[in-house]
């Protein structure tokens, strides 16, 4: 039996909001279970403060829940700096980066911190720049960079030590077409070769992009998986997944995960 | 090493463009030193009793006790600020998301701070050496030992302030705090002696007390650094895993409250 490298059981989590004299706690998920096998996927979808950021630091170890368990790689993330170490993480809005230095920078920083030697940084710099289309954005101050580039240059830092998990956390939001498909296939890639991806989106694309099933988070419980928009319409890979699309169908579905997902997979 | 470099690195690379701030903080600190050397001369004709016994020169005094104050704020500030700026970039989180333990990311955060802390002693001491305050013997051999065990001794201050600043987005409190505390307590501006009989006992156990002694005997050159060395190498031991520990609790705290990037 495959050990799951993502697992969410039972676990509840709340912010304490308003002034201290009148505290409360705003629960924000209730009892979210959630199981990922090594090489499966997931997009989160949901409304604004459904929680799918909360599911994401939970599982980067930067929230503790309040009850129930998290566990990557068999550990409770937030109590190991080995195991979040083998996450790669992007949070929202392109942050993340020193905003005084160049992409380039940005990434020999974190790299050094990974312990990555100086040439093998440059060589996965390289390849992520061809892989993401960093382009200019390597040797332009983060600060000056748009919003897209801020966006690559976050993943490709996220993608800099080749983590096992990877949590995105709205990756594509700001990119246009090209960029974005240049991202689901530098995903989907990932993936083939064993990592579990799971991503917010707000996109209809995302989950297709990725081959992946899509969650959705309502009044703090994941509430469905289903299948991709654009697989479930037409019954067959996009055109620009294809390529890659035999992973998807050799895919085991996630514990939590609905009936509409395993017929098409059967389809598949 | 490659990660200490690597802070460094990056913060250089932040900020080279400051040339004109350096050369600002240059003059500012010459009329500090100048300031004082005025003040040494009109306190040394007064010939009080503690300064006579200070080798005669209130300005050799005064000017040790403030560039190691200086060096000891800096340190503190650059801790609170490296964090407080890595909440606000949102880099603190892929920072913790390395395998560097986290009071690691803090220090390392604060180390270019604490290294213009030196430069800004060195410039205290050139100036000092300028105005015939420094005694150019053998003793100077210690100073590299000094600031180094001096430095290490700083930590735990920094590491209190980062803390501070994980749990409620601001480190000044702290910042302030020690250097007040260290005006009043570390023999900076006037003698341990002079303060009232029951303070000094708490001056005595102030190591920032025993940092200011141990430059003060070095650019002297009258008596050996090494008690002062000892005693702030004994509460490094102490003080700095104590610290580091509470520092990484106040993580743990600030994931358990959802706040670690909190803006």
């Amino acid at each position: 039996m495959v050990q799951p490298q993502v697992a969410l059981h039972a676990v509840h989590r709340s912010y304490a909001q308003g002034p201290l004299w009148r505290r409360e706690r705003r629960p924000v998920l209730r009892g979210v279970d959630l199981s990922l096998d090594p090489g499966e996927a997931l997009v989160l979808r949901g409304d604004n403060g459904a929680g799918k950021t909360t599911v994401l630091r939970l599982i980067a170890g930067l929230v503790v829940p309040d009850s129930g368990s998290v566990e990557v790689l068999g550990r409770a993330p937030h109590r190991d700096g080995a195991t979040r170490a083998r996450v790669g993480w992007v949070g929202g809005d392109g942050q993340g980066l020193f905003p005084r230095l160049t992409g380039r920078h940005n990434l020999e920083f974190f790299a050094a911190l990974h312990a990555l030697p100086g040439a093998e940084t440059a060589r996965r710099i390289a390849a992520l720049d061809e892989e993401l289309e960093l382009g200019e954005a390597l040797d332009r101050r983060a600060g000056e960079c748009s919003t897209g580039m801020k966006a690559r240059l976050t993943l490709a830092r996220a993608l800099l030590h080749e983590p096992t998990v990877l949590l995105l956390d709205e990756v594509t939001r700001s990119l246009d077409d090209h960029h974005t498909r240049a991202v689901h296939r530098a995903l989907r890639r990932r993936i083939e070769a064993g990592a579990t991806v799971i991503a917010s989106s707000h996109r209809a694309d995302d989950a297709a992009g990725l081959r992946a099933p899509e969650g959705t988070l309502r009044d703090g419980e994941l509430i469905s998986h289903a299948v991709p928009t654009a697989e479930r319409a037409t019954g067959a890979p996009t055109t620009e997944t294809r390529d890659s699309e035999t992973r998807g169908s050799e895919t085991r579905g996630s514990e939590t995960r609905g009936s509409e997902t395993r017929a098409t997979e059967e389809h598949g | 090493m490659r990660t200490w470099l690597a802070f460094h690195r990056r913060d250089t690379r932040e900020r080279r463009s400051r040339l004109l701030a350096g050369l600002a903080e240059g003059s500012g600190i010459l009329l500090t030193v100048v300031t004082f050397y005025f003040l040494g001369e009109l306190v040394d004709r007064g010939t009080s009793g503690e300064v006579a016994r200070l080798n005669g020169s209130y300005f050799a005094f005064a000017v040790n006790g403030i560039a190691m104050a200086g060096f000891l704020a800096q340190t503190v500030r650059g801790h609170s600020r490296a964090l407080r700026a890595a909440q606000l970039e949102g880099t603190l989180e892929p920072m913790l998301m390395t395998p560097v333990p986290p009071w690691r990311i803090a220090v390392g955060g604060a180390l270019h701070e604490m290294t213009r802390g030196l430069l800004r002693l060195f410039v205290y001491l050139g100036f000092a050496t300028a105005l015939g305050a420094v005694a150019l013997d053998g003793q100077l051999a210690w100073l590299p030992v000094v600031l180094a065990v001096a430095a290490l001794s700083f930590l735990p201050f920094g590491l209190l302030a980062a803390s501070y600043t994980l749990l409620l987005a601001r480190g000044e409190p702290v910042t302030y705090l020690t250097n007040a505390g260290t005006l009043l307590l570390a023999g900076v501006y006037f003698p341990s002696s002079v303060l009232p009989a029951w303070l000094q006992p708490v001056s005595l156990l102030y190591p920032v007390t025993h940092a200011v002694q141990a430059l003060r005997s070095v650019t002297s050159g009258t008596e050996s650094p090494l008690a002062s060395l000892l005693w702030l190498l004994g509460f490094t031991a102490v003080a700095l895993p104590l610290t580091a520990w509470a520092f990484q609790r106040c993580v743990l705290v600030a994931r358990r409250r959802g706040t670690l990037g909190m803006t």
